[in-house]
C-alpha cells in the first residue's frame, strides 16, 4: 500500500496555555509541540502495514519552519518522505482551506489511501479528514477503531465504535481514513532507536509555497471561520477538603451536596 | 424570511437529548434574524418522536439506504431537505454523527462550519458570531463564522433545551439516492464488550476511577456508585491506556470533554490532560489519598483518605440520602 498520512504539529497537551497579548492567538513561547496524538497513530498504522505488506509511507504537513522537528521525528519512526507546505499566507487558514492545500498536495503525489487522525487535540474541529475526502471526491471513514486492507489494495474493512456498539463498514479505496485512539489494537507509537533518528537526518523533506503547489487565491478560497480573539476561563475558586474519618468527612460531604451544591 | 434548520439526530428511532438543545440555540438565533426554524431528520423514526423537536414544520427523508449510516447517504438525504427549505443556518448537537458528515456538507456548499459552539454572541444573515472551547477548553475562542448555510454544531449541555414546543407537522421527504454513489457500507453491527451506555458528554452524573484503584477488578467500585446514582462511569487516560477501560469511558484532553451537574473522581489524581475534560462539570467532587493531588485544586469538595474505607461509606450513606436501602 501506498499510504499518505497528514499530520499537524500541536502543542503538548500537558502544557498550560495563555493567551497572547493582542489575544488574537496563544502565546507560543515556550511551548513544548508533539505531532498530533491521533495523527501518530494514523502514523504507527501506516508504518505497521508497510512493515508487513510493503509499500510507502508518506507524510504531508503544513505549518511553519518550527514542524521541521516533528517531521524529522515521524521518518526517524519509519516515514519513507515528507512533504512540508510552508506558506505565510497559510498562517491564518480556517480547516477548509488547509484540507483544500491538502487535497492539492494528494493529487500530486499517487496513494491508494489517506490516513489521518479523527481531530487534532488543539482546535477540537474534526473537519480536516472529512473536508479532504470531500475535496478529492473520496469516500470516508471517520473514528476508525480497526483498519484491515483488502489484499488487492482496493478496498478497507473498517471497525468504528459508537456507543455500546461497532460498526463494521466496508470502503472502496482510494479514500481518507480518520483513526481513534487505540486504533488496531496500538497504545502508544513507537519512541525510534537512535539508528533510526540518524537515518531519518538523510530523508528527504520536500518543501513547497502554494504557488509551487499551483493554489492561487481563488484556489484557496475565501477564510470562512475567523478567529477574533482567543481567552482563558476565570480559575475556579478553591474547593473545601474535608479531612478526617470516613465516618465524619462522608457524612459532611453529602450534606454538602445535598445542601450547598443542591446536586443530589 | 430566513429559514433556520435544525437537524435531529436519531438513535434507534429516538431523538437524542442534545437535538433539543441544539433546537433551543436555532430558536435563538430565529429570534435574533426573525426567522423560523424547521427541523429535519433522516432515517426511521415516528412521527410523533420528530415532533419533539419543536418545530413548526418537520422534513423526514427516509429511504432504504437510510437504515445503516453513510456519509454519503446522509448528504444526499440531507441535501434534498436544503433544496426545500434553503436555510441560512443549520443546527445541530456536535456528537460523532454530525463531526462525520457535516464538514463534508460545508465543504460541498462553501459554507461554514463552527463546533463545540458555548455560546453565540450575535447573528446577521450569513454571519454568526460564537464562543468556543479550544484545548479542550483550556482556553475560548471568539469566532466569527461567515458563508450560507452556517453550520452550527452546539456543545452537549451548552444551550437549556426549552421543553415541548410546537407539534408542528412533519413533510416525508423520499430522496432521490443512488445506490452506487453510497460508497461505503455497513456489513454488520456487533455489539460492543461494554454494555450499551449514555454518552459521557450526556451524562447528568459520572462517577470517575483512575489509578488510584489500584487493580482492575476494583472498578466494580465504581460501577455500584453509578447504581447508587444512576451515574454514567467514566475513566481516566492512565487505566484506559492500561488496558482496564475502553476509550468510550475516557475523560480528558484526547477522551471525552463533560459537562454533567456531578463529577464524582476517585482515586484520580487530577493531571491537566484530565482535567480540562471535567472542569466543565457543575460540582466535582475528589476522593485521593494523596493531599497533594492536583485534584484538590479544583474540585469544589475533596475528600482526603484512602478510598478503599471512604467509598464504602459513601455508597451506604449515599442510599440513605437517596432512599434507596
Amino acid at each position: 500500500m501506498d499510504i499518505l498520512v497528514c499530520m499537524k504539529q500541536v502543542p503538548d497537551t500537558n502544557v498550560q496555555i495563555k493567551v497572547a497579548p493582542d489575544g488574537k492567538d496563544i502565546d507560543r513561547s515556550g511551548i513544548a509541540y508533539v505531532i498530533n496524538p491521533y495523527d501518530e497513530l494514523a502514523l504507527e498504522v501506516a508504518i505497521r502495514t508497510k512493515e508487513k505488506s510493503g509499500g510507502t509511507v508518506t507524510l504531508v504537513t503544513i505549518g511553519p519552519d518550527r514542524v521541521t522537528e516533528q517531521i524529522r521525528a515521524a521518518l526517524a519512526m519509519g516515514v519513507d518522505r515528507a512533504i512540508h507546505v510552508k506558506d505565510p499566507k497559510l498562517d491564518s487558514a480556517d480547516h477548509f482551506q488547509i484540507a483544500k492545500v491538502l487535497a492539492a498536495v494528494a493529487k500530486k503525489n499517487p496513494h491508494q489511501v489517506i490516513l489521518c487522525g479523527k481531530q487534532a487535540v488543539d482546535d477540537y474541529a474534526f473537519i480536516v479528514g472529512p473536508a479532504l475526502a470531500e475535496y478529492l471526491d473520496y469516500p470516508h471513514v471517520a473514528f476508525a477503531k480497526q483498519i484491515e486492507f483488502s489484499a488487492d489494495g482496493k478496498s478497507a474493512t473498517i471497525d468504528r465504535e459508537g456507543e455500546g456498539e461497532i460498526e463494521v463498514v466496508e470502503c472502496p479505496l482510494p479514500a481518507v481514513i480518520t483513526v481513534e485512539k487505540g486504533v488496531n489494537g496500538i497504545v502508544d507509537a513507537r519512541y525510534p532507536a537512535l539508528p533510526d533518528i540518524i537515518k531519518a537526518k538523510k530523508k528527504e523533506i520536500q518543501t513547497m509555497n502554494l504557488e509551487e503547489l499551483g493554489m492561487g487565491n481563488q484556489e484557496l478560497g475565501e477564510v470562512r471561520v475567523v478567529i477574533e480573539k482567543y481567552s482563558t476561563p476565570p480559575p475556579k475558586a478553591e474547593g473545601k477538603i474535608l479531612k478526617g474519618e470516613p465516618a465524619e468527612t462522608v457524612p459532611q460531604l453529602i450534606k454538602l451536596l445535598k445542601e450547598e451544591a443542591k446536586v443530589l | 424570511m430566513s429559514t433556520v434548520l435544525v437537524l435531529a439526530e436519531l438513535k434507534d428511532g429516538k431523538i437524542k437529548f442534545g437535538s433539543l438543545e441544539a433546537a433551543s440555540a436555532a430558536a435563538e438565533v430565529a429570534g435574533i434574524i426573525s426567522g423560523n426554524v424547521v427541523g429535519a431528520a433522516m432515517g426511521p423514526a415516528e412521527e410523533s418522536e420528530l415532533q419533539k423537536i419543536g418545530a413548526e414544520k418537520v422534513y423526514h427523508a427516509t429511504h432504504d439506504l437510510l437504515k445503516d449510516y453513510s456519509a454519503d447517504s446522509a448528504l444526499e438525504a440531507l441535501q434534498s431537505i436544503l433544496e426545500k427549505t434553503k436555510p441560512s443556518f443549520i443546527f445541530a448537537v456536535t456528537s460523532e454523527y454530525s463531526r462525520d458528515f457535516l464538514p463534508r456538507l460545508a465543504a460541498r456548499t462553501g459554507g461554514a462550519l463552527v463546533s463545540d459552539v458555548a455560546k453565540i454572541f450575535s447573528a446577521s444573515e450569513g454571519s454568526l458570531k460564537a464562543l468556543r472551547p479550544v484545548f479542550a477548553g483550556k482556553a475560548n475562542v471568539e469566532v466569527t463564522a461567515k458563508g450560507s448555510p452556517i453550520i452550527v454544531l452546539v456543545k452537549p449541555k451548552a444551550f437549556q433545551p426549552k421543553g415541548a414546543g410546537k407539534s408542528g407537522s412533519v413533510e416525508k421527504v423520499t430522496p432521490n439516492i443512488d445506490a452506487g454513489k453510497v460508497r461505503t457500507k455497513v456489513k454488520e453491527v456487533k455489539k460492543a464488550e461494554a454494555k450499551a451506555t449514555q454518552d459521557l458528554t450526556e451524562a447528568d452524573i459520572i462517577v470517575t476511577g483512575g489509578r488510584g484503584l489500584q487493580d482492575p477488578k476494583n472498578y466494580a467500585m465504581i460501577q455500584e456508585l453509578c447504581d447508587i446514582l444512576g451515574a454514567r462511569n467514566g475513566a481516566t487516560r492512565a487505566i484506559v491506556d492500561a488496558g482496564w477501560r475502553p476509550h468510550s469511558d475516557q475523560v480528558g484532553q484526547t477522551g471525552k470533554i463533560v459537562g454533567p451537574k456531578l463529577y464524582i473522581a476517585i482515586g484520580v489524581s487530577g493531571a491537566i490532560q484530565h482535567k480540562v475534560g471535567a472542569i466543565g462539570s457543575k460540582c466535582i467532587v475528589a476522593i485521593n489519598n494523596n493531599p497533594d493531588a492536583p485534584i484538590f485544586k479544583f474540585c469544589d469538595y475533596g475528600i482526603v483518605g484512602d478510598l478503599f474505607k471512604v467509598v464504602p461509606v459513601l455508597k451506604e450513606e449515599l442510599k440513605i440520602a437517596l432512599d434507596k436501602t
